[in-house]
């Protein structure tokens, strides 16, 4: 039983699982940290919502390259862009400020140079420009299109299902 | 903003997805002002521009003055941007640097009038330039090169005193962009006057307790800083103007200088910095680590370099990387100029791409 005395604190993930995380790993956790504040008893476990087991375990990885100053080799290649987002979700959840820097800028990586048409896609986000607004605001911009390495521009029709 | 939801795709707040925009580079973002309408006006979102600077510090330019032959009539002056990442990058000795021809400001050569523009300063990315035409009429403007904005060119005052001096500066608690000029009139009287970005106005200053040595003031966290010899004392300070509160103070220099030759000061590493000549064979840069305090100053280079006889040589640091080991400055005589990058291991020379002149800025 967790008491405020232990070392350890009790995390249980939305998919059932409890973690018992080391008290200064919890203090990464903005959110963690102000819910243990607030409590007035020892409280027994925290419930963290949208936090899935398989994040917990890349927190733990993180916490433990970086407690022994290897941040840097920590890395997200392996996820995809779904898992990445959804890991981003519940670090920004968590409110742990180094991994969420991270995180923003592993998502900024596999963002730039892309089309925008991708961004589009990978934020969900529907256009709303007319045809000549967009036009419009294309040309006025061209310049900022051209030079090396620029993915060639997705055509419109086929990315709007 | 409008969204609509792919299947198995997360949906970002919008705050959350400004966080991870805010890390590209502004080319990019100008690109994405297409993606909708949201997107095209946040590039003058105050708040997102802030989150950016903050990000973008790690991307530094060098921006650079560029002249051709001057013997001919043709000749035209520009001013190019360099970014540091690729300088480092260039491994080879005597590879010339190639600037993007995006982020260059070029003149419009419709009259005969021959533009010089000289570049006063920088601040979070944006260049104030001083343009001298033929007939001697000076006029600043300010160029933002990441978006490719420039302002209208607007006269410096009244002609009839001697402007030489211009420093560029922004002041936190207004949050605006400031010039300094400094005038010397004929009669031995002396001016200082201040521009504020917004007000769009001189407005007199009090009056230099000393006179700087040198025409560029170096902005540094809302002060500007030039050199000046105390008469009275017989040594250098800094003469140190608080944008904020407009008033100066006097700055030490590290304890135990001799006579220095070539005294100067820059801003390296984002902090205060004096750089001196020792000998003709070495220079020598000084950090102030705590601004203000004596104490904090310590010796950060003393670097060799060739002279060449009958040459007088002029250098000018640039860049100083975040770790402290790796040196972008620029040297010139009356023949070469060249951009040296100098790590602690070694020293490169590479070449701005037909000769920069030697009054760079690291923006």
């Amino acid at each position: 039983m967790a008491s405020s005395s232990s070392n350890l604190i009790s995390l249980k993930t939305s998919d059932g699982t409890v973690f018992k995380v080391e008290r200064a790993l919890a203090k990464t956790m903005k959110t963690v940290q102000a819910i243990i504040e607030e409590a007035d008893a020892n409280i027994y476990m925290i419930p963290i919502h949208n936090v899935f087991s398989h994040h917990m375990d890349m927190i733990i990885d993180y916490y433990k390259l970086s407690v022994a100053g290897k941040s840097k080799e920590f890395s997200v290649e392996k996820l995809d862009n779904d898992e990445l987002k959804d890991f981003l979700l519940a670090v920004h959840y968590l409110n742990m400020e180094d991994l969420f820097e991270v995180l923003t800028q592993a998502v900024a990586d596999r963002l730039e140079k892309k089309s925008v048409g991708y961004v589009r896609k990978y934020f969900g986000i529907e256009n709303d420009f007319t045809p000549e607004e967009y036009a419009a605001i294309r040309k006025k911009n061209d310049w900022a299109f051209k030079g090396d390495d620029i993915e060639p521009e997705e055509d419109e029709e086929k990315q709007e299902e | 903003m409008q969204r609509r939801r792919h299947p198995n795709s997360a949906i970002f707040p919008d705050e959350l997805m400004l966080e991870i925009i805010s890390w590209l580079p502004v080319k990019h973002i100008i690109q994405l002002r297409c993606v909708n309408k949201f997107f095209k006006t946040l590039i003058f979102d105050p708040h997102f521009v802030r989150m950016h600077l903050n990000k973008s510090r790690r991307n530094s330019n060098l921006a650079l003055p560029w002249y051709r032959n001057l013997d001919k009539y043709d000749e035209d002056y520009r001013l190019i941007t360099l970014s540091i990442p690729y300088v480092l990058g260039i491994q080879t000795q005597n590879q010339y640097a190639i600037s993007d021809p995006y982020y260059r400001l070029n003149d419009d050569l419709n009259d005969d009038s021959i533009i010089i523009r000289k570049i006063v300063g920088s601040c979070n990315g944006l260049l104030c330039v001083l343009s001298i035409s033929s007939s001697d009429e000076h006029c600043l403007c300010f160029w933002n090169p990441a978006t490719r904005t420039k302002s209208n060119e607007f006269m410096v005052f009244d002609c009839d005193l001697n402007c030489n001096m211009f420093s560029f500066g922004y002041d936190n608690s207004s949050q605006t962009y400031k010039v300094v000029a400094f005038c010397a009139e004929e009669s031995g009287c002396n001016k200082v006057k201040v521009f504020s970005l917004g007000d769009n106005s001189w407005r007199d200053l009090q009056c230099f307790p000393l006179i700087p040595c040198h025409d560029d003031g170096v902005h540094f966290n809302g002060t500007i800083n030039w050199l000046a010899y105390h008469n009275v004392d017989n040594q250098y300070v800094i003469l140190s103007l608080d944008l904020s509160t407009e008033t100066y103070t006097h700055l030490l220099l590290p304890l135990g200088l001799d006579d220095v030759d070539g005294p100067m000061i820059v801003l390296l590493g984002d902090r205060l910095c004096f750089c001196h000549d020792f000998e003709e064979t070495h220079f020598v840069i000084w950090q102030m680590k705590d601004f203000g305090v004596q104490n904090s100053w310590i010796q950060l280079f003393k670097v060799r370099y060739e002279k060449r006889i009958g040459f007088v040589v002029r250098w000018l640091p640039l860049y100083l990387s975040g770790n402290g080991d790796t040196l972008i400055w620029a040297e010139a005589d009356d023949i070469y100029r060249e951009i040296f990058i100098y790590s602690c291991i070694d020293i490169i020379p590479c070449m701005a791409r037909e000769r920069g002149c030697c009054n760079g800025r690291c923006c």
